[in-house]
């Protein structure tokens, strides 16, 4: 579940293929499936709800094949996009809860940032995160959490690779402060 | 306090197991199929492969059959309504300036009249023929009108089903011929004459050309390169006067061009 795997070369062959006709969009939903619903769970928190989610990720992406650009990067940040929109309508709609997953591996990496570790501060950030807003959480979420790189988390978000670092470093600015008041 | 979030800190493990489990592309294929796009997509899919073809067939056939109706119609003369008002005018025009017969004295007359109006300045031999399509496309504006001219005053253009004569490959070939035979005179390159011939000849019943006069003469010259050019154009197409083809006459402007070469112009 490496989020910085390479792109195969072959994979622009079955994109623009499985464009052509969509039928051909098969290996391609058998090599990403696991990855986009691993995504989705870590949202939504429920094993059923997310094969659910994932499942329109996938119709939707077939919907939409026909205007990805191939720019180098694989298809499963774009797949992630999709993702995300289809968790943020899932929220909508049943007026769900967000899961916000803060294991060991997100907290040593939000604690590297910090510079500081103990069991008061782990406390505290819980608590601020309840403060901040859907997308801070998102970028938290793809930064710490999946520890994806700038450049796919601009993918994603559909942004730039600069507006995604920026917004990061006020994501950690905001989170500081929130920690010391 | 309502919690905005529900934090947990454990990471949800994906078994390889589950991914199988929920994994079924079948089933978005098929959810995809019935949905609006899938739907385009098939469509524009059956389109590309069997419509179009189809299409094109259909397209042919049918403009093939106007066109065979179309060649079949034309003699029966079902013409259209505007075009007889329009030569009926011509028709008057021309009869007061058509009553005299047409003799080659009358050239002569003319030689020393219409000697060079408009003299440039720039002399070079042979540069004119660099202007063959800014002649050609003069000679298409003002030619086309008199083209409806006739001659004959027995000629009764308000019966219905009269068709003028036509070149038989069209009048835009037949100024393509012009622009491409024609030779201006090399002692006139000298006065750099510009000028309007004007030929009138006969288009028989069976389409020959006879009787050619020159009507507006522009020296000898250029009344001679006329009357060679007249001589060797295409086959005309007769008159056709409710079904049957008739004598007519054509009166035919000639325009020689002299322009000096844009690159003189520059120095």
């Amino acid at each position: 579940l490496s989020p910085t795997d390479h792109t195969d070369i072959g994979e622009e062959q079955l994109i623009l293929s499985a464009q052509i006709d969509p039928a051909r969009f098969e290996p391609l939903y058998q090599k990403y499936f696991r990855r986009t619903y691993s995504f989705v769970l870590h949202r939504v928190g429920d094993k059923e709800t997310a094969a659910d989610v994932t499942s329109k990720v996938f119709l939707q992406a077939l919907i939409n094949l026909k205007k990805f650009k191939f720019q180098g990067l694989p298809l499963s940040s774009w797949l992630f996009r999709i993702a995300i929109n289809e968790c943020n309508g899932y929220f909508r709609k049943r007026k769900a809860q967000r899961h916000v997953i803060l294991d060991d591996h997100t907290l040593s990496s939000l604690f590297e940032v910090f510079e500081e570790h103990d069991t008061e501060l782990e406390k505290k950030l819980r608590d601020c995160i309840q403060k901040l807003d859907r997308e801070d959480v998102e970028l938290l979420q793809l930064r710490f959490f999946e520890s994806y790189r700038f450049k796919e988390i601009a993918e994603i978000l559909d942004i730039t690779e600069n507006n995604a670092k920026v917004k990061i470093y006020r994501l950690i600015d905001k989170l500081r402060k929130l920690m010391q008041s | 306090m309502k919690y905005k979030y529900i934090i947990s800190n454990q990471r949800p493990v994906v078994s390889d197991e589950m991914g199988s489990e929920f994994m079924d592309f079948a089933s978005v294929y098929t959810r995809y199929k019935t949905s609006p796009a899938g739907i385009l997509h098939s469509v524009k899919n059956m389109i590309s492969r069997w419509l179009s073809p189809s299409i094109a067939i259909a397209t042919l056939g049918t403009s093939l059959y106007f066109l065979i109706q179309k060649e079949t119609e034309v003699p029966h003369g079902d013409k259209p309504l505007a075009k007889t008002v329009h030569s009926a005018e011509s028709d008057d025009q021309i009869s007061s300036d058509k009553i005299e017969p047409i003799t080659d004295d009358r050239n002569e007359d003319n030689d020393q009249t219409n000697q060079p109006e408009q003299p440039y300045q720039m002399e070079l031999p042979g540069v004119w023929r660099q202007d063959v399509s800014s002649a050609e496309k003069i000679a298409k504006t003002e030619k086309l009108p008199e083209k409806k001219k006739e001659g004959s005053p027995d000629m009764m253009v308000e019966e219905s089903g009269y068709f003028s004569p036509t070149p038989k490959d069209g009048f835009p070939l037949l100024y393509k011929y012009y622009a491409e035979n024609m030779k201006y005179p090399e002692s006139a390159v000298e006065d750099s004459i510009s000028g309007k011939v004007v030929v009138m000849f006969m288009v028989s019943k069976t389409g020959k050309i006879s009787n050619i006069t020159i009507r507006q003469s522009l020296g000898n010259e250029f009344d001679a390169e006329a009357l060679r050019l007249v001589h060797g154009m295409p086959p005309w197409n007769p008159a056709i006067m409710n079904g049957t083809p008739v004598d007519k006459y054509v009166a035919l402007p000639i325009t020689f061009e002299f322009h000096p070469s844009p690159f003189t112009e520059e120095e």
